[in-house]
């Protein structure tokens, strides 16, 4: 689970970032001919959907649906009791809660009078099954893609507010880990661990290699 | 091989030879990794992994990237371990060597499109039932990690109480925690904390609010020791608790007596979810035990942190004697806000056995 603080500073990440970020891939979209594009995640995988929305899975699997036009929705497999939460961290246009994420996905695209039946999947084949399963069953002639490529394109490169973040991060792993080892040739990963959190980073992955 | 490994693999080929089957594919994640780390004793962090395990005890593990495949290698050096860009690609075509193998695969909703409609497809079967009932009863080397993992929730709780002080943010005092599970060898843990008044409605992540006298505190603290996660869940207050807030809190109290005095081998999930529910309907707050409040009344616990059968009244699995799991009615209360307690047991033939100590007491924190 990510632990650390999931806080959407406005200020670091205005909500026209995201726009910009969307609106990249729908140019791709409508270009290839795609009628929506679906992009799985979960917290182990959090980093497209983070991309265009600012939300980070803290638990549970979730799935973005960007449509021709307006702010992606966001479908998760979470309790409703958690859905100002994601509002308040992520820039969409709305959440919906629900055990059944490929049922869902069905209704909403049936509903959304799309351009085009053939539909783009980031990473479709490390998908889960039973979400995309779901929309090839539906009996309503979708055909599904893989969208990788055109979500490489749109990806990148990176923004300025990226390149931001990303110094911040380089610089809040740089200071707790001299920190940890300073003085001492047996570094406390404990105090890494707590003092990055401490200074607002939403989660750590730290490698050691003993042997160097 | 380790003593949890070995006699987990006995379990599991045991199971595969009275299923007729000839093997097991697993999918892991680090969300999910459950499946994965039952069969090959194999815990992925970054990326996806696929295990494959034979009859015999013939191990395949399949992961993205060079650290990845480094980790496992390590970790399982007698498992034949592979790295790779393509691993929908990589273990389809592991899965069609073996020829016609009966390969069951698990778990099935999880499972990557790749795979499940894939050239391998047409070999397997689904395993997830198989692998479900094995994790749901413990060995009893199992439990002895539950208890450790218990233990250490208890002593993390203690760091909790010490470090939710005023003017505290609650990403502060998460912080805290996970530096303390870290120095103690915790390998995740998963944990959401409220703070508040009345308005509270749920726990969440950790997030800018600063502490403040008199608030509730909400927390639940699920540690994991060797794969195995165990969960503590309790209310503290900031400061001296009001008459209501002690008031509310009884309800949660008799809530969880309930559930526990009707735990032994044999009863469903169900039952244990009506018997809290059935403290709230009494009181009048049967409208905070359904949907619109609380997820589930408790859930297992095991190699995952939220494992099947959930605590609910529609629920009628049957608990078996080794099945682990948490008691927790966490619920908004109309006169105090979102409270939660909750205590994990393993359970018995004529019960359960809780390892935690910590007071079902609503906690101050002095100020």
């Amino acid at each position: 689970m990510r632990r650390g603080l999931l806080h959407w500073s406005k200020e670091e990440l205005p909500e026209s970032v995201f726009d910009q970020r969307v609106g990249r891939l729908r140019g791709g979209m409508e270009v290839a001919g795609l009628g929506a594009v679906l992009v799985y995640t979960n917290f182990p995988r959090p980093a497209a959907v983070s991309y265009l929305t600012h939300f980070v899975p803290y638990w549970n699997q979730c799935l973005l649906v960007v449509l021709p036009a307006g702010v992606p929705v966001l479908m998760v497999s979470l309790s409703k009791r958690v859905a100002g939460w994601i509002t308040e961290t992520a820039h969409v246009s709305d959440v919906i809660c629900t055990p059944d994420i490929g049922g869902e996905l069905v209704m909403l695209l049936g509903g959304a009078d799309l351009p085009s039946k053939d539909i783009g999947v980031v990473e479709l084949d490390k998908s889960p099954h039973p979400i995309i399963q779901a929309l090839i069953g539906a009996d309503a002639g979708y055909r599904v893609s893989d969208a990788s490529t055109l979500f490489a394109k749109a990806r990148n490169p990176a923004d300025e507010a990226e390149i931001t973040l990303s110094a911040k991060a380089a610089n809040m792993a740089a200071e707790a880990l001299a920190s940890a080892v300073s003085g001492s040739d047996d570094p406390d990963l404990a105090s890494i661990e707590r003092d990055i959190r401490c200074a607002g980073a939403e989660d750590v992955f730290m490698d050691i290699a003993p042997d160097l | 091989m380790n003593k949890v490994h070995e006699e987990r693999r006995k379990r599991l080929q045991n199971a595969l030879a009275e299923a007729g089957l000839d093997g097991l594919m697993v999918y892991g994640n680090a969300w999910r990794v459950d499946y994965l780390r039952y069969a090959t004793d194999y815990s992925v962090l970054e990326g996806d992994a696929i295990g494959i395990v034979l009859a015999g005890g013939e191990t395949h593990i399949i992961v993205e990237g060079p650290v990845e495949g480094a980790r496992a290698d390590a970790a399982r050096p007698d498992a034949t371990v592979v790295a790779t860009d393509d691993l929908v690609g990589t273990a389809s075509a592991r899965i069609k060597a073996f020829g016609n193998h009966q390969i069951a695969m698990a778990p099935a909703d999880l499972m990557p499109f790749g795979l499940a409609t894939g050239e391998a497809a047409a070999v397997l079967e689904d395993g997830t039932a198989l692998m479900d009932a094995l994790m749901r009863v413990k060995l009893p080397v199992e439990v002895e990690m539950i208890r450790r993992a218990t233990e250490m929730a208890d002593r993390g709780y203690e760091v909790f109480v010490d470090a939710a002080k005023p003017g505290r943010a609650e990403f502060e005092v998460v912080a805290e925690i996970e530096g303390f599970f870290r120095a103690e060898g915790a390998q995740e843990n998963f944990m959401l904390i409220g703070s508040g008044g009345v308005e509270v409605r749920g726990m969440h992540p950790a997030g800018t609010r600063r502490i403040e006298a008199g608030d509730l505190v909400t927390t639940e603290l699920s540690p994991c020791v060797n794969g195995y996660f165990s969960q503590l869940c309790r209310t503290l207050v900031v400061g001296e608790p009001t008459e209501l807030q002690l008031r509310s809190f009884t309800v949660f109290q008799d809530a969880v007596d309930a559930g526990f005095a009707v735990l032994k081998a044999g009863v469903t999930a169900g039952e244990v979810a009506k018997a809290e529910n059935d403290v709230f309907r009494a009181r009048g707050l049967g409208e905070y035990t359904t949907s619109e409040y609380t997820r589930v009344r408790g859930h297992s616990l095991g190699l995952f942190v939220d494992s099947k059968p959930p605590l609910l009244e529609d629920v009628d699995t049957v608990l078996e004697a080794g099945a682990f799991l948490i008691i927790h009615p966490n619920t908004y209360h109309p006169d105090a806000g979102y409270m939660v307690l909750g205590d994990a047991a393993v359970v018995t033939e004529d019960g359960y056995t809780k390892f935690s100590r910590t007071t079902r007491e609503l906690i101050v924190s002095t100020i």
